[in-house]
């Protein structure tokens, strides 16, 4: 099912899923479809979130203790792991979001404005 | 660390994560069946996410290896041959090299077995190390630089009677502290004690463990009795404990027989002799120290007993024990560890080669491994567990041959070390064997990665004939490496084996066939020692007629041709003489030498067939009362009248104040005196009835008996017999035939010779094997080419030559990086070669005709095998 609409959405960068699940947390915990839901619905279907990386990801970022999880239960009644920020992620996800905006800004730069 | 999450935990959260998808879906309109289904193909595949997750768990590793381990264990019993030899490669490799560290373990690394044997130093006073009484008593006295000291003298062998048969035992004089000095208390009985020594006090012995349990049963009742000492009565008070083995530094001379490891008696020595000494340094000073401390008390002290100039001169040696105690083993084990570290790289590469070729034979296996998904990380770990499994297994077999050859590489090496009791194989060893095996795996697995790397699963299956040249040029590389490193040892081994042979034919001055030698200590009966304060001529009288008459009585044993009896026999060391000599009437030479002087019987040239060049030989008429006469040897005559004219002449003491000594009466040919590599020393040799006071005063002389026999130890018994028949007192030792007393002078370049020999040898082998290997490989991986080149006309000799340029090349290679190796490696070890050069052309070529024809050998067969293939069964191959 390869779409024209699958084709113009862009699958992120290697890294920046990290940043877009803290991101996500911020506004309190979610669950895994709830985080990729969240993801492709705020970049307005512009990202794709596949969903095999995405649990390896929040594997991750749990490992390193920027996420903690726990099971709980979902607005429809279903039982789901529910992830939510812990200090350090908060602070991880200052530090990232600073550094991205200050690589996007200097790319931006270096590519000039967008051309019709 | 996060609490770990199972599997089934996992499981459920993906169950939840497409539920609740689905759930999104149906409240967006889509019927249930529809749901479930895209959010399943949205999820992707559950089972590949579920196995990152199972993946990203730490645990992984230790499961996949266990695994790696499990497969690699079925694969290698799979192929026996492989394992087998990649296994006995790698154990005779590691084992060398393990055997070789132990005695590196035994000898340098373990500490001496005393309490806190880092601050143990010997003191060395002069030439011969050992310490005037006088010395020992001031330093004992004044020396702040140390913490004690306590001395010992012998071992020396002496007569035991405890029962019937006397026996010739070992034993060592002690001050009365020596054992509390080194930290040694005896298992059972007592130490000595301060009165042992006071003079007149009862005579008393330490036995040693070995001697307590084969002499005398373990009888505890043992301690309190006497037993005769070389004619003494001598109280047992005590047993050493069974691991004590004694310091015997300085008492081992530089070339000789080996001297037993454990005197079997320890007595107790009143400080009135010469000693050697061993001292504490304190923690705050050092070696150079000490010795400039202990040399300002010895000059001091010695005023009073030396001349000035001779004071002038003395230096004080003060090293680590354990360092002396090596002597210069540390050179010849590290020579022989990087000999066996070569051989081991041999071993290496063989197998990284072995590995490759399997590798190769596995291609497809690992490309359908890498079609199903496994990660290049994993079959490159892979290859590195069956090479570490290889490695570890190979270990445990070169513990096996370690443990085999300790003995050999304890005759070898170690005897030579008295405090080393038995080499171990202690955890160390067994560390230092498991850590070099764990290197070795991984280093011929990294050999033979880059191989497996350039699998590539989509050329694999379409063609059977990719990735050949890349690997087998690798091959070819290692083969070129094993070929430069068999080299080097091949020259090696070629030099020392040239060594130990010119030593042999080396020109010595006497003859040594059919000749047994015994030394030969008869001890003063109790009148002499009465009378010899009155009379100083009395001792010498009484050794003079003692030998003459023992001579007599020997050379009446059949078979025995004649006898003679010399007090410093060939290769014995230089321990007696005089200091300062020169010609009278001729200016002094330039240095105040130290001149060995040989007291010995008539007859005693003869035997030995040294042949008096100029002059005449000893007779009966050269007796006390007689002109006292003396026979040198060339070197003495080149030393000090270089212009000849040295018959008549007579040797005077260096101050020229006495008498003249000696008139000479013949020059004899150079006998070696320490080693056979060293020209010997200028010798006098002085007619035994001649001899002055204060020489020899322990009074042994080594006979040398020319027999008929040509296995003259047979005679052994009788001599022995013959001997004791005039008194069971008399201390007999060192009963060995001329020619071992002459091996035993070798024994460093025998030993060298015979490892490097081993290794090379073993080299040489595996170097066959990697030959034989690229050979046999090349071939299967190019029947088809030769089956193409075979049906377009080729010739048997040309296919041969392909063939042989596929290892010759490489071999020529190798040897030439070998050339270049050995230059510079051979000269590290000129030290030890003897009459040939360590650049020898013609050993450097010999090398190389050894090894081209080691790689035509081993090619020969493949080669053979490979200009008989038939192209039609070769085309039809694969």
């Amino acid at each position: 099912m390869s779409t024209r609409k699958d084709r113009e959405r862009i699958a992120l960068l290697q890294g920046t899923l990290d940043l877009l699940i803290l991101r996500t947390l911020v506004f309190g915990p979610q669950h895994g479809q709830g985080i990729a839901r969240a993801i492709e619905l705020q970049s307005e279907k512009t990202l794709l979130v596949d969903h095999g990386s995405l649990y390896p990801a929040l594997q991750r970022l749990e490992e390193r203790i920027w996420i903690q999880a726990e099971w709980g239960v979902s607005d429809n009644n279903r039982k789901a792991r529910f992830y939510k920020l812990t200090k350090q992620g908060r602070k991880q996800l200052a530090d990232q979001t600073s550094q991205w905006r200050r690589l996007t800004t200097a790319i931006g730069r270096i590519l000039g404005p967008e051309e019709a | 660390m996060v609490h770990r999450r199972t599997d089934e935990d996992f499981a459920r959260e993906i169950e939840a994560h497409v539920a609740l998808e689905a759930d999104r879906l149906i409240a967006e309109g889509l019927s249930p069946e529809e749901a479930r289904r895209t959010a399943a193909r949205t999820f992707g595949n559950v089972a590949r996410a579920r196995e990152r997750f199972y993946e990203s768990r730490r645990v992984l590793w230790l499961d996949e290896l266990r695994q790696d381990f499990g497969y690699t264990l079925r694969a290698l019993r799979r192929s026996p041959g492989f394992s087998a030899i990649a296994i006995a490669t790698l154990a005779l490799g590691i084992g060398a090299n393990t055997a070789i560290f132990s005695v590196v373990n035994a000898v340098l690394l373990r500490p001496l077995p005393y309490r806190d044997p880092g601050s143990l130093v010997l003191i060395e006073p002069g030439e011969i190390g050992l310490s005037p009484n006088w010395a020992t008593a001031a330093w004992r006295e004044r020396a702040r630089t140390l913490d004690g000291l306590a001395g010992f003298n012998g071992p020396r062998a002496v007569t035991l009677i405890h029962g019937a048969e006397p026996e010739v035992v070992q034993a060592t004089d002690v001050t009365w502290d020596f054992l509390p000095f080194l930290g040694v208390t005896p298992a059972r009985g007592r130490g000595f004690t301060q009165s042992d020594a006071t003079p007149g006090a009862p005579a008393v012995a330490i036995l040693s463990d070995r001697l307590w349990r084969s002499r005398f049963a373990s009888d505890p009742a043992v301690i309190g009795t006497s037993v005769a000492v070389s004619g003494d009565t001598v109280t047992i008070v005590g047993v050493a404990p069974p691991g004590f083995r004694f310091p015997t530094a300085g008492a081992i001379p530089a070339v000789g027989l080996p001297v037993d490891t454990q005197p079997d008696l320890l007595r107790v020595t009143p400080e009135r002799q010469s000693l050697n000494v061993i001292a504490r340094l304190r923690a705050d000073t050092n070696a150079t120290a000490a010795g400039e401390e202990l040399l300002a008390i010895y000059r001091q002290a010695g005023k009073a007993e030396f001349t000035k100039s001779l004071l002038d001169r003395t230096r004080v040696g003060v090293a680590p024990l354990q360092e002396r105690l090596v002597g210069d083993l540390p050179r010849l084990l590290w020579l022989v560890m990087g000999a066996v570290t070569f051989v081991l790289l041999v071993a290496c590469a063989n197998v990284a080669n072995l590995l490759l070729a399997r590798a190769s034979t596995r291609q497809r296996e690992l490309a359908v491994r890498g079609a199903l998904g496994a990660r290049r990380g994993r079959i490159a770990r892979l290859l590195l567990t069956e090479s570490v499994l290889l490695a570890l297994l190979g270990s445990a077999g070169a513990l096996l041959v370690a443990y085999a050859s300790r003995g050999l590489v304890r005759t070898l090496l170690a005897e030579r070390i008295a405090h080393v009791g038995v080499v171990p194989i202690d955890w160390p060893v067994l560390a230092f064997n498991v850590a070099l095996a764990a290197i070795t795996g991984v280093c011929c697995g990294l050999a033979a990665l880059p191989g497996a790397r350039r699998i590539n699963p989509a050329g694999l299956f379409s063609s059977g004939m990719t990735t050949v040249t890349s690997r087998s040029l690798l091959r070819r590389a290692l083969l070129s490496a094993e070929a430069a490193i068999t080299f080097v040892l091949v020259v090696g081994a070629a030099l020392l084996a040239q060594t130990l042979w010119n030593l042999t034919v080396a020109p010595k001055g006497f003859d040594s066939d059919r000749t047994l030698t015994a030394r030969v200590a008869p001890g003063l009966p109790l009148g002499i020692r009465d009378i010899d304060r009155a009379d100083p001529m009395a001792r010498s009288r009484y050794f003079a007629d003692f030998f003459s008459d023992l001579r007599g009585q020997l050379e009446r044993i059949p078979g025995v041709a004649s006898a003679g009896a010399v007090s410093l026999p060939p290769l014995g060391g230089t321990s007696a003489g005089i200091v300062g000599v020169r010609l009278e009437g001729r200016p002094a030479a330039d240095e105040e030498t130290f001149t060995p002087v040989a007291f010995v019987t008539p007859g005693y040239l003869r035997t030995m067939r040294i042949r008096v060049l100029a002059g005449r030989d000893f007779t009966e008429g050269d007796r006390l009362g007689a002109e006292r006469v003396a026979i040198v040897n060339q070197a003495f005559e080149r030393r000090f009248a270089a212009d000849g004219a040295i018959i008549g002449a007579r040797i005077a003491d260096l101050d020229g104040k006495g008498q003249a000594l000696y008139t000479i009466v013949g020059v004899t040919e150079d006998v070696p005196d320490r080693s056979l590599r060293t020209s010997p020393d200028p010798l006098i040799i002085a007619p035994l009835a001649q001899m002055p006071a204060g020489f020899i005063s322990w009074g042994a002389l080594t006979f040398v008996l020319r027999t008929g026999d040509s296995n003259p130890i047979r005679l052994a018994p009788e001599v022995r017999r013959a001997i004791w028949a005039i008194d069971p007192n008399i201390v007999i030792s060192e009963v060995v035939t001329m020619r071992e007393r002459v091996a035993a002078g070798m024994r460093g370049e025998r030993d060298s010779a015979l490892l490097f020999g081993l290794f090379a040898l073993a080299a040489l082998v595996m170097a066959a094997i990697g030959v034989y290997g690229v050979a046999a490989y090349a071939i299967a991986q190019r029947t088809k080419e030769i089956g193409v080149r075979v049906a377009l006309g080729a010739g048997r000799r040309d296919v041969r030559r392909l063939v042989l340029g596929q290892t010759l090349t490489p071999t020529l290679i190798g040897v030439a990086v070998g050339i270049g190796a050995a230059v510079l490696l051979t000269r590290l070890a000129a030290s030890m070669m003897y009459g040939v050069t360590p650049l020898d052309p013609w050993t450097f070529a010999v090398a190389v005709a050894v090894l081209v024809t080691v790689a035509l050998t081993a090619t020969w067969m493949p080669a053979r095998r490979a200009s008989r293939i038939d192209p039609i069964v070769a085309l039809r191959y694969e």
